[in-house]
């Protein structure tokens, strides 16, 4: 859908701005690609990702570029490549994300569950406490483990 | 249950502190079969001569005349002056018995006076009758039955005078101790035990037998054989067979024919006998004969042409009487030897003579009808057994005697299925008043098919015999008479060290019987021992509302024995500080002996309850708690779907937030 909404901005600007519209359409260009070729399981949030980085690098150029004449725009541009670099950097830096994204969650979502674990382990351990080993049922890999003293009657 | 401001328990060879008994000194003149008389004396009174009768735990007072006769005065009978347990000397040792004290005649018995002289007419016609028609009117207006109306049961009042009093009649079942003669056509040949509650005619029957013994100075009632006296009495009548081959005054003629009528309605009352003595000649209208069969039945060996003595007969040889209706379809028999008899298909079918029959004793329960059929208004005749419709009660409590396990049999056999209920019904289209047996046989039915505890026949036995001790055995030398005393005594034993067998088959039928709403209490009890486990809180919430509401005080030993029965289900519960604050509580209320504070204090039931639903529940949440430990505890992977969707996610935002700086820094450039 944003998709639609960007063609739509430049169709736009193609009258009002022709300028700012070409290097818009020339700095997207990773992004529709990335969007024709891409078939990832979460492929809408791939090409979410990829679209606001390689913007938030064609931005700038576009609003500089406003309200100048096309053609010199066209050259200057093409002809200087910090600027074309400048654009796709975005894009580049994007592709770098979605590729460390994944191993970074994985490492985070490790440790916090870690966390979490032991806080269950502390209620478990409190039930057993006031409901006797029996709450367990047939769940006793926590009491193998924890092996917690226990009188002789079996009962907490 | 008897228990009023005249029947107090005594704590040794006395009671209510007025009333004691020299054990040296027997009266057997004054003996029943309820009891054994000794002399007594009345500290309240020290002119009052009396007795006291040692009843017998296996022979049910009657209930209904001992609650009027304990607060009435009656004149020419010997009233009951009280009623009280005390210690009596037994063979084994010392007892607990009820002792109920009369007032004691002075004078011979009119059986041991008849036989030196016979009665004159003087005596006959004034003193005697005037008393006796006293004695009778002030019964039969409170409507009590006599029933025990014979020559060695009435007395002088003293040595020297003509006033003569009638004996009691409270200590033993209607007519227990009457000889055969002394009882109508009806119930002269039933168990001793089973004659029936009856009706006024059958005191006036037993009065005029009574006074042809005076008259013949002979006890006419006395019979080897009750058959054959009775198969006398329908031959020649009352009157006539009583009589024998003596001749009978002609002073006491008129009044004995008019008191031995055979026909119950026609037979002489009150009023007949007040105008005899008024100096007029009632008339005696002997009544017709109803039971006469169309033609004589041969049937093993005798001719028989009344329906009663058919009956008796059929009653007597079952087995042979069984064979002898198979010969020929009922309706074919009833047809040719009844003619007066409509014989419908509804009697056809309640007779059920030529039908399958459920019955274990298929030939006598077949014979039991057919003799109701043909002898409405006679006893009940099965498999040997004769007894009146309404004396069923007290041949129940004759089955608890030590002989006495064929009463029970036959009891059960016909109480336990339909034969009672379908001898009634047969009966109740001549004799309207044997419907009221039905409602008390249905639910005898019901309770001894049950196998819950409470129920059954000693459950039947205390209901038939509102005034029976119960007889567990662990009572044998105690008298209990109500459940308030069975719980104390059951209290006592627990504090000798008895703990088993307290809750017998006895002690829940009796209290069960005594109180009502004790049915679901001993529903919960699985045998005859104190309660553990489980059930052990819902008793004592029972027994709790028992002790409360029967006001027994302090129950110390089976309030500490069931407390300490509970232990375990407060041990085994699963809450830790539910389990701690029980006990605490359990040893504070234990030192009350209330079991019904133990109950609302404690709260058990309630609580094993709500601790188990907890329990459950913590389970669940344990289980849910160890799935998601054992989750977050697995290895994640930068390609695990749930990493990657996070991660994207974030780089989604951040990309996002990116762009927006990126606009807003160029927007400020602009």
């Amino acid at each position: 859908m944003i998709i639609f909404v960007v063609i739509g901005i430049l169709g736009v600007l193609i009258f009002l701005a022709p300028a700012a519209a070409i290097i818009g359409v020339l700095g997207m260009a990773p992004t529709l690609v990335y969007w024709l070729v891409d078939a990832h399981a979460f492929r809408a949030l791939r090409l979410r990702t990829l679209f606001f980085f390689n913007l938030a690098g064609v931005i700038p150029e576009v609003v500089s570029n406003m309200g100048k004449n096309a053609t010199m725009v066209i050259q200057q541009v093409i002809g200087d490549a910090t600027s074309l670099l400048m654009m796709m950097s975005g894009a580049a830096i994007g592709l770098v994300v979605l590729g460390i994204a994944p191993p970074i969650a994985a490492f985070v979502m490790q440790a916090m569950g870690a966390e979490k674990a032991r806080k269950y382990e502390k209620q478990q351990m409190k039930l057993i406490e006031v409901w006797g080993k029996e709450v367990a049922g047939n769940n006793t890999e926590l009491l193998q483990q924890t092996q917690p003293t226990r009188p002789k009657d079996g009962r907490a | 249950m008897a228990e009023n401001a005249k029947s107090m328990s005594g704590s040794g060879k006395s009671f209510s502190d007025r009333f004691s008994l020299d054990f040296t000194k027997r009266l057997a003149q004054f003996d029943t079969p309820g009891g054994i008389a000794y002399a007594a004396a009345d500290s309240s009174n020290h002119d009052q001569p009396a007795y006291g009768l040692v009843q017998n735990p296996f022979v049910p007072q009657r209930e209904g005349p001992l609650k009027i006769l304990l607060q009435k005065h009656l004149k020419s009978y010997v009233n009951c002056l009280g009623q009280g347990v005390m210690t009596v000397p037994d063979a084994s040792g010392q007892v607990r018995r009820l002792v109920t004290v009369f007032e004691r005649p002075m004078g011979p018995s009119l059986a041991s006076a008849a036989g030196r002289e016979k009665v004159s007419e003087r005596f006959l016609n004034g003193t005697f009758l005037l008393n006796m028609i006293m004695a009778l009117a002030d019964l039969h207006n409170r409507e009590l039955v006599h029933r025990a109306i014979r020559p060695s049961n009435i007395f002088f009042r003293d040595e020297n005078s003509m006033d003569v009093m009638l004996g009691e009649c409270v200590s033993a079942p209607p007519a227990m101790g009457q000889a055969p003669g002394y009882e109508t056509i009806d119930r002269c040949d039933c168990l001793p035990e089973g004659r029936g509650e009856g009706d006024v005619s059958d005191d006036f029957f037993a009065l005029g037998a009574t006074i042809m013994s005076l008259v013949l100075g002979r006890d006419v009632g006395e019979s080897a054989n009750p058959s054959v006296l009775m198969a006398e009495k329908i031959d020649r009548g009352s009157y006539r067979s009583l009589a024998g081959s003596a001749s009978v005054p002609d002073f006491a003629a008129e009044i004995l024919r008019g008191l031995l009528v055979d026909n119950a309605e026609n037979r002489w009352g009150i009023d007949e006998l007040a105008q005899l003595v008024d100096g007029q000649s009632p008339k005696v209208s002997p009544g017709t004969d109803d039971w006469v069969l169309s033609k004589p039945v041969t049937f093993a060996g005798g001719n028989y042409s009344d329906r009663r003595a058919l009956a008796q007969a059929f009653g007597e040889k079952f087995k042979q009487a069984a064979q002898y209706l198979r010969q020929e379809t009922i309706a074919k028999w009833v047809t040719e030897n009844m003619t007066a008899e409509v014989f419908t298909e509804k009697i056809e079918s309640s007779l059920n003579i030529d039908g399958r029959e459920s019955h274990p004793r298929p030939e006598a329960a077949k014979i039991a009808r057919m003799c109701a059929y043909l002898d409405p208004l006679g006893p009940i005749r099965y498999n040997g057994f004769v007894i009146a419709v309404d004396g069923l009660g007290p041949v129940v409590a004759a089955g608890y005697q030590p002989d006495g396990a064929k009463y029970i049999e036959a009891a059960k056999e016909l109480l336990g299925t339909d034969l009672f209920q379908e001898i009634i019904k047969i009966k109740v289209e001549h004799n309207p008043k044997a419907a009221s047996e039905l409602a008390p046989a249905s639910w005898a039915n019901g309770q001894l098919r049950s196998t819950r505890r409470g129920h059954g026949m000693e459950r039947v036995l205390y209901e038939f015999n509102g005034n029976m001790p119960c007889l567990s055995p662990i009572f044998k030398d105690n008298w209990v008479r109500s459940t308030k005393g069975a719980i104390k005594s059951i209290d006592q034993l627990i504090g000798t060290g008895k703990t088993t067998g307290l809750f017998d088959e006895h002690v829940c039928g009796f209290c069960a019987a005594q109180s009502s709403g004790l049915d679901q209490v001993f529903g919960l009890l699985t045998s005859s021992d104190l309660p553990t486990g489980s059930s052990v809180s819902k008793v004592v919430d029972a027994l709790g509302a028992i002790q409360a509401k029967v006001k027994t005080g302090p129950l110390p030993n089976l309030c500490d024995k069931l407390c300490e029965n509970m232990r375990p289900a407060i041990k085994n519960m699963h809450y830790k500080p539910r389990r701690e604050a029980l006990a605490k509580v359990l040893d504070q209320v234990v030192t009350t002996g209330m079991l019904s504070q133990v109950s609302s204090q404690l709260k058990l039931s309630a609580h094993t309850e709500r601790d188990e639903q907890e329990f459950s529940q913590a389970g669940k949440i344990y289980a849910h708690l160890d799935r998601e430990r054992k989750q977050l505890k697995l290895n994640i992977e930068p390609t695990d779907p749930r990493a990657i969707k996070n991660g994207y996610t974030v780089a989604s935002t951040l990309a996002l937030v990116i762009m927006i700086m990126s606009v807003f820094v160029a927007a400020v450039r602009m």
